[in-house]
C-alpha cells in the first residue's frame, strides 16, 4: 500500500471575484522510503497540494473533489482530533518561510518541545502545557538531540533563543528538525532550501536521504528548482496551472523530458558551461488563474502547439516509463 | 549594570524633556491668559498699589524668564506654592485629593480589562457569528455613549431607587472597602465604558490579525491544541499591542475623570482642576496639569518596561548577538 495515494483532487478558492481553480485534478503517489519532486512555477498549485493533503486548505478555500489517502485511510473524512494526530506526527510539513511559521513570542526550543509533548501518550491539558507547567526533561533532551542532528551548532544554547535570534539558515533547521520530531512516514517539504546557501543545502539534503534511508519515511519534495530535484528525488511530478503535465523517473523526465512544459523549464535554466548562449525565456504568462484556457493549460505558451490543443485539456498518456499530459505522446502510449 | 537598569535608566532621562516641555506649556498657562492675574484676584474695585503689591508677591514683576526658572526650580521639589483662592499650599491639596481620582481611574481601568478581554476574544473566536455582532454593536454603542450622559443615568437607574450605591460622593478603600466598592462601582462604570469598548475592538481586531500568522498555520500543521494556540499564544501576541494603548489611553481616562468626578460629586483632581479654573487659581492649575504630566509620563514609562519583558524581540534595547 501507497503512504500517500492522492485521486483527482480539486483545490478551489472562492473569491469575490470568482472561483479560482489552484488544483484542477491531481493524481500522486508516494510509497515508504521515496523521494517525489513536486515541481513548477510560482502559483501552479503546488503548496495547495501539500495543504491539502494534510486537510489544512483554509476558508474561502475547500477541497472540491478527490480523495486523499494516507496509508489507506481517507484523510478528509477524519475528524478534527484524528486529524490532529496526524499532523505533526506521522504527516509533518516544511514551511516554505520558516521565519514566519515559528511564534515570535516563544523560544523556538521550546516550540519544537510543545510539539513533541502533544504527540507523546499521557498528553496534559493543553492548557497546563501552554502555561509552561509541564516542561518535560526528555521531550526537552530530545529537541536538543534533533536541533544537534540538523546541524544547529551549540544546540543546548540555542534552545532558549528565540526565532529573530537565528539567521535564516538556522532557523530553517530547525524547521527541518519540527518536522523530523516525532519520526514522521510522510514529510511535505515546501522549498525547505530555498533561500539557504549552497553548503546548508547539501547538508539538508543530505540529511533527508539519510532519513529515507534509515526510517523508510516519504518525501514529498517542493520546489522550482530542478537542481534540487536531480540531486534528491526518484520521481518528480511537473505541475502547471493546477494540472499534472508530466509524471514519471527523474532520469527519464530531466534527461528526455515529453512535455514542451517540462522541456521549457529545462531550457530555463541557466548555463554556466555556455555563458555565451542566449538566456531562454518562456514566452507569456502563467494563465489567469480566474480565466483559464478550457483547452490545454500550456498551450498560449507551447512552441509546439496544434489547433486542437485549445479544445480540451489533454488527458495523460502511459508512455511506459511516465505519464505524459500532452497529445505529442498520444503516439507514444501504450 | 543589568540590562534592565540600563534601560530604565534610558526611558528616564527621555521622560526629562517630555516633562520640561510640559512645565514650559503650564508655565504659560498663566502668562497666556488675558488680563493681570493680580487685578483678576483682587477684583475691579482694589487699588493700583494692591495691585502692585500682589504682583511682586506672585513674582510677576520679574522678567519672565527668571519667572520660569523660578517655577521649575520650585515645581521640581514638589512645590506649586499657595492657592491664591484658599492660601493652601497647592501640594497639600494635590495630595489630599489624589487618592480619590487614582481609586476612580484605578476601578475604571479595571471595568474596562475585565469587560474587554473576554468580549473581544469571543468575538474574535465566534467571528461572524450572532456573538461577534453583539460585542461590535456593544463596542459601537460603549465608545459613543457621552460619559457624563451614562453617568447621571446610572444614578438615576441604579443609585437613586437603590440605597445600595450612594448618588454623591466616595468613599476611600482605605476608609471602608465595602461603602469604597459601594460607592466607586457606578463612576467607574461610568468612566471605563468607553476604555472598555476601545479595548474590545482592538484586541478583537488583534486577534483576528494574529490568527492569520504564520505560527497559527504551524501550530494546526503540527496537530497543537487549537484552544492552547489561540487562548495563550494568539491572545498574548494579540495583548501586546493592547498594553501600550492602554498606556496612552491614560489621559483620555484622567479627562474623563474630570467629568465624572463633576457628575458623581467626588472630590478628586478633576474636581479640583475645575474649581481652579474657574477661579483663575493659577498656582492649582498649574500643580494639576504638572501632575497629569508625570503621571502620564510614569504610565508610559511603566508600559515599556512591561512590553519589553512580554516580547522578547524589543528586550531592553537589542539582542545581544
Amino acid at each position: 500500500m501507497s503512504v500517500l495515494q492522492i485521486d483527482d483532487l480539486h483545490t478551489y478558492f472562492d473569491t469575490e471575484s470568482g472561483t479560482v481553480r489552484a488544483v484542477e485534478g491531481i493524481d500522486l503517489t508516494i510509497e515508504a522510503g521515496e523521494i517525489v519532486g513536486l515541481v513548477g512555477e510560482s502559483g501552479s498549485g503546488k503548496s495547495v497540494t501539500a495543504s491539502s493533503i494534510m486537510d489544512l486548505v483554509q476558508h474561502p478555500g475547500r477541497i472540491a473533489d478527490g480523495t486523499v489517502r494516507y496509508d489507506g485511510q481517507d484523510v478528509l473524512s477524519l475528524s478534527e482530533d484524528e486529524l490532529a494526530e496526524l499532523r505533526g506526527g506521522e504527516i509533518s510539513m516544511i514551511f516554505q518561510d520558516p521565519m514566519d511559521a515559528f511564534n515570535p513570542t516563544q523560544t523556538v526550543g521550546r516550540q519544537l518541545h510543545d510539539v513533541l509533548r502533544s504527540h507523546r501518550e499521557g498528553s496534559v491539558h493543553p492548557l497546563v502545557r501552554a502555561l509552561g507547567l509541564d516542561h518535560d526533561a526528555d521531550c526537552k533532551a530530545a529537541v536538543v538531540e534533533m536541533l544537534d542532528a540538523v546541524g544547529i551548532p551549540n544546540p543546548e544554547a540555542r534552545y532558549s533563543d528565540y526565532p529573530h535570534e537565528f539567521s535564516g539558515g538556522m532557523i530553517q533547521r530547525a524547521m527541518v528538525g519540527m518536522a523530523l520530531l516525532c519520526d514522521p512516514k510522510l514529510v511535505l517539504a515546501d522549498e525547505p532550501t530555498t533561500g539557504l546557501d549552497v553548503s546548508i543545502e547539501r547538508q539538508i539534503l543530505g540529511l533527508f536521504k539519510d532519513l529515507v534511508e534509515e526510517l523508510d519515511t516519504a518525501v514529498l519534495w517542493i520546489t522550482h528548482d530542478l537542481s534540487v530535484v536531480a540531486k534528491l528525488c526518484d520521481r518528480v511530478v511537473v505541475m502547471y496551472a493546477g494540472k499534472v503535465m508530466e509524471v514519471g523517473s527523474t532520469e527519464a523526465v530531466l534527461s528526455d523530458p515529453a512535455s514542451p512544459y517540462t522541456q521549457a523549464l529545462l531550457d530555463s535554466i541557466p548555463r554556466y558551461d555556455r555563458p555565451d548562449e542566449e538566456m531562454y525565456v518562456m514566452e507569456g504568462d502563467v494563465p489567469d488563474p480566474l480565466n483559464r484556457p478550457d483547452g490545454c493549460r500550456f498551450a498560449d505558451r507551447c512552441p509546439e502547439v496544434h489547433d486542437r490543443c485549445h479544445d480540451h485539456h489533454p488527458p495523460r498518456f502511459d508512455t511506459g516509463d511516465r505519464e505524459v499530459a500532452c497529445y505529442l505522446a498520444e503516439g507514444d502510449a501504450e | 549594570m543589568s540590562r534592565l537598569l540600563r534601560y530604565l535608566l534610558g526611558r528616564l532621562l527621555w521622560a526629562i524633556p517630555v516633562l520640561l516641555g510640559a512645565s514650559v506649556v503650564t508655565f504659560m498657562i498663566m502668562q497666556l491668559t488675558p488680563g493681570d492675574p493680580a487685578r483678576f484676584i483682587l477684583g475691579q474695585r482694589a487699588s493700583q498699589e494692591a495691585v502692585m503689591e500682589l504682583r511682586r508677591e506672585l513674582g510677576l514683576h520679574q522678567p519672565i524668564f527668571v519667572q520660569y526658572v523660578d517655577f521649575v526650580f520650585h515645581a521640581a521639589q514638589g512645590d506649586f506654592g499657595q492657592s491664591l483662592q484658599t492660601r493652601e499650599e497647592v501640594t497639600a491639596m494635590l495630595l489630599q485629593r489624589i487618592p480619590y481620582t487614582a481609586q476612580l481611574s484605578i476601578a475604571g481601568l479595571l471595568i474596562a480589562v475585565v469587560v474587554s478581554f473576554p468580549v473581544g476574544v469571543i468575538g474574535a473566536v465566534r467571528e461572524g457569528e450572532a456573538a461577534d455582532h453583539a460585542s461590535r454593536v456593544g463596542a459601537l454603542l460603549g465608545i459613543s455613549t457621552p460619559n457624563f450622559w451614562l453617568g447621571l443615568l446610572l444614578i438615576l437607574v441604579f443609585a437613586v431607587p437603590l440605597e445600595a450605591f450612594p448618588i454623591f460622593g466616595m468613599t476611600l478603600v482605605t476608609e471602608d472597602p465595602i461603602a469604597a466598592v459601594t460607592s466607586t462601582l457606578l463612576p467607574a462604570i461610568a468612566l471605563g465604558t468607553a476604555q472598555a469598548a476601545l479595548l474590545t475592538r482592538l484586541l478583537r481586531g488583534g486577534m483576528l490579525d494574529e490568527m492569520q500568522e504564520g505560527y497559527v498555520r504551524t501550530a494546526r500543521a503540527y496537530g497543537i491544541d487549537n484552544r492552547e494556540t489561540t487562548y495563550v499564544y494568539v491572545l498574548k501576541n494579540a495583548v501586546l499591542p493592547t498594553i501600550t494603548v492602554i498606556g496612552l489611553q491614560l489621559g483620555a481616562l484622567l479627562g474623563g475623570a474630570v467629568i465624572v468626578e463633576q457628575v458623581f460629586g467626588i472630590p478628586g483632581i478633576g474636581r479640583l482642576a475645575i474649581q481652579a479654573i474657574f477661579n483663575k487659581d493659577f498656582p492649582v492649575i498649574q500643580g494639576v496639569t504638572m501632575l497629569v504630566a508625570v503621571t502620564f509620563v510614569a504610565a508610559n514609562l511603566l508600559v515599556d518596561v512591561l512590553y519589553a519583558q512580554l516580547d522578547p524581540r524589543i528586550r531592553l534595547g537589542g539582542s545581544e548577538r
